[in-house]
This record gives structure tokens, sequence and C-alpha cells, in this order.
């Protein structure tokens, strides 16, 4: 399995932000197990890393690992959609969203 | 589509597939705070949606962020697909609920944290609001459900229903509220008994009008009020138990006043011969002993209500006292003995039983002794109390 570097992107600590981190350290645990490093990055806390990134939204999930990159967004409570755009249901992960 | 993008009061921006802005409109830029050239072609990110909106903050170039409820639609764009993000600004109406809810939650935590048991009521008598004290009153009380006496019942109903099987102090406190409710008093108290099987207890019901949003209302507070109930009854019973023992205190002198008082026998003799106690104080302690018992059993007589009589073991005692010739002050002194040897070893209050018990027996006993005299003694010394 590829080893995967995704970046969280959230605004401060709130009940959406607690719940997108949440939902994505339990996926990673259920479908990457020791194969990915997980960066939660607060744009609060540090605004010249979401503009680095060019983040225009939170929460923002990029995958820098495996490429190519990809990014999301929205609530990040569906499991099953963000496995889809992460290419992770098929174990094709690489592909195209 | 160019005509939506540009008259839409909500924030329009067109995202190919893989999330890339091809699109935005006036609102967008002014919700993103960039202008569309710093827009277009960067990568918003490809939407993940679990319903049909999702809540998403923008990062804003001035560094602040807005909250945006997004809508996702699938359309075209220059022949290609691509997905149409619709945002409108919502920062202000969250701001808003965010303020209200957290005023609530003040106020409710408030309204939890007062130890009275609280209940607003409206004019027909509907519990529309009770705090936590008021639930865990009635649950700790044997309300299985509290549909009875909780939010949604009838507070008036509870108190016929009480007061239909008897019970006078909920027809007393409905009438109370009803006065309230209609204007006659501002406000309406009631003490009241709520005994539980383990202790008893008083509550203080208070009721105050009340009017929200047009529609008038109640204010039920039932305060726990037993502490100040027993400890009021406390000092009554201080001062009842100081007033015996100065009554019993009160009782001894004058009896020791008789004893030294009363003749000892008839003309000179009563001025020459020693009492009993001088004469015989081994006996006059057996004979102490036998009256202080026949105070015992005349308070457990009355104590636990038995209906066995004492008269024969005084006839006998009398018997006993006549043929040692005792007098009147003889006779007093060994009650007063017998009496002083019980209060001593008993509470006050006790020892009040024993006086007012010894009352009676002292003047059986003298009668007894009189009667002896009267029956079986000679003529020559015949009425020595006389």
């Amino acid at each position: 399995m590829d080893n995967y570097l995704l970046k969280l992107y959230i605004t401060g600590r709130t009940v959406r932000t607690e719940r997108a981190i949440f939902t994505m350290q339990r996926l990673c645990d259920e479908n990457l197990k020791d194969h990915y490093e997980l960066v939660i990055i607060d744009v609060l806390e540090k605004p010249h890393l979401a503009e680095m990134d060019k983040v225009l939204a939170t929460p923002t999930l990029i995958r820098e690992l495996p490429l190519p990159r990809r990014r999301i967004i929205g609530d990040l409570s569906d499991t099953q959609k963000i496995l889809n755009a992460l290419g992770l249901d098929t174990g094709s992960a690489g592909e195209s969203v | 589509m160019g005509d939506r993008i540009d008259e839409n009061g909500e924030g329009i921006v067109i995202l190919s597939q893989d999330g890339i802005i091809l699109q935005v409109n006036p609102v967008a830029e002014v919700l993103f705070n960039r202008p569309a050239e710093q827009l277009i072609g960067n990568e918003l990110g490809h939407p993940v949606m679990a319903g049909e909106y999702s809540e998403i903050e923008l990062v804003r170039a001035n560094g602040q962020t807005a909250l945006v409820e997004m809508r996702v639609e699938q359309t075209e764009w220059d022949g290609h697909p691509s997905l149409l993000a619709v945002l409108r600004d919502v920062t202000e109406q969250r701001r808003i609920t965010q303020e209200l809810n957290q005023a609530k939650r003040f106020n409710e935590a408030i309204f939890n944290a007062l130890s009275s048991h609280i209940a607003v009521i409206n004019q027909t008598g509907e519990i529309v609001a009770v705090n936590q004290a008021w639930e865990t009153f009635a649950i700790e009380n044997g309300a299985h459900d509290l549909k009875t006496v909780g939010v949604g019942s009838n507070y008036f109903e509870v108190c016929r229903r009480a007061a239909r099987m008897g019970d006078e102090w909920a027809a007393r406190a409905l009438l109370g509220l009803q006065t309230v409710l209609s204007g006659q008093q501002a406000v309406f108290e009631l003490e009241y008994p709520c005994h539980h099987p383990d202790k008893q207890r008083w509550f203080l019901m208070r009721a105050t009008s009340f009017a929200s949003d047009g529609w008038p209302g109640l204010v039920v507070a039932h305060v726990d009020i037993t502490e100040q109930k027993l400890m009021i009854r406390q000092e009554v019973e201080q001062e009842i138990v100081a007033d015996l023992a100065q009554r019993r205190q009160s009782e001894l002198s004058t009896l020791e006043t008789l004893a030294r008082l009363a003749p000892l026998g008839r003309g000179e003799e009563a001025a020459v011969l020693p009492t009993l106690r001088e004469r015989m104080p081994e006996r006059f302690a057996e004979l102490s002993a036998q009256c202080a018992r026949l105070l015992d059993l005349a308070v457990q007589k009355r104590t636990f209500d038995i209906h066995q009589s004492v008269s024969g073991e005084m006839q006998a005692l009398a018997e006993y006292l006549g043929l040692l010739k005792v007098g009147p002050r003889d006779v007093m002194e060994i009650y007063l003995d017998a009496l002083k040897s019980r209060v001593s070893e008993n509470n006050v209050k006790k020892s009040n039983v024993y006086i007012e018990e010894g009352r009676v027996l002292v003047l059986e006993l003298m009668g007894y002794v009189l009667a002896f005299y009267r029956n079986y003694l000679p003529p020559v010394i015949r009425n020595p109390i006389s």
C-alpha cells in the first residue's frame, strides 16, 4: 500500500472542525492503518501555510501523496464520498477524482 | 449561464470536475474578498457533500473568514460538464443563532442551578417549563413518568385531583394560584407539609404572576423549608423544656416546704417525736424505694396506657406505714425522697411526668394511711393527722 500524506485545513476549533478531524482520523485508521500521515492545520494559527497552499475554504483536505495531488472541500462527514474522492474505495489510489 | 452569474444575489462559483475555479460572480468576489482574477484558475477543491447543503468557511484575503452554506449542482460550462457551487453567507445568521443559544443555555443554567423546584405555567394551568430541581424532586418522590408532573401536564388538574382525594393543601394551593392568575393578589404563599416515609418535610409554595409574549402565566416555586421548621420547633421545645425544668424545681421546693410544715402527729407529740427518717433510716430508705417503684408503675401505666391498678400495692404500703405510726410529714418525706431519686435519673420531660403522676399518687397514699388509722388503730391514737 502507498504511503499517504494528507493535510486537513480547518478554521479554529468548533464542533464542525472537531467532527471533520474525528471523521478523517477514523477513516485513516480504518482504511490506511500505518500507511498515512494526517496533518491538521488551523488557518487561524498558520495563515502562511494556507496562503502557500492557496486554501480558499475550510475544511479542505489535500492529498499530497501519493501523486497526483487531490483537493476536496465540504463538511467531510460522508466517509464513503471521501474514500471515493481519495480513490480508496477500489484500491486504485492515484486515479483521478 | 453568464447572465445568472452576474445577476444572482448569491455567490456563484463554476468549478471543473476536479475543483478548479472556472468563473465567479461579483457576490462570490465579495464573499472571498478577492477579485475574480485571483480566483479563476485556482483550485477550490472537489466538493464532497453529505447532504444537499454543506457549511464551509471561506478564507478571505483580509485574513478573516466567512461562513457560507454551499449547494452544488451539475452544470455545463463552455461545453464541458462542470459544477455550479452556490454560496450563501450565513455568518451573521449563525452568529445570532449562536448568541441566542448561548443566552438560552445561560438562562437554563441559572434556572437549573436554583435549588427551589420551579415550574412556569400558563393561564390554563399547563406546565410550560420546569427546572432540573423540579424534575429531580418528582422522580425521587415516585413520579414514574414526568408526563404527569412535567412539561405538558396540567398543574391545576394535578391540584384538583389531589383535592378530590381529600388533600386540603392542594385545594388551598389551587385557590391561591387562581387568585394570582386573576390578578386579585400579586403573590400567593402557602406553607404545607409533605412528609416522606423516612422523614418529615415542609415546603413553602410561592406563586407570582408572569407575563411572556402577551400571555399571562405563573411562576410556581416550591422551597424546602424543613430545616427552618425544625429549627423553630427545636427552639419551641427548648422553651417548653426550660419551662418544665422551672416548674419541676418549683414543685420540689414546695414539697420540701410542705414536708417541713406537715405535723408529725397530733398535739404535743408532734413537737417531740423524731421523724421516721431519724428514727429508722434504713426502713425509711426501703419505704422510699418502694414508693419510687410505685411511681415507676404509675408512669408506665400512663406512658403505655396500661390498665393495671397500683391501688393494691399502695394500700399495702399505707398499711405498713400506718403500723409504723407515720405522720403526714413522714409520708411527704418518703414521697419527696422517692420523687427526687427519679427526677435525678431522668430528663426534664420524663421528670415532669413523674411529678404529675406523683401528685395523684401522694394524695392517694395519704388517703389510704388516713383510712388505715380510722379503721384499724385503737381510739387512743386514731386521727393522728387531724
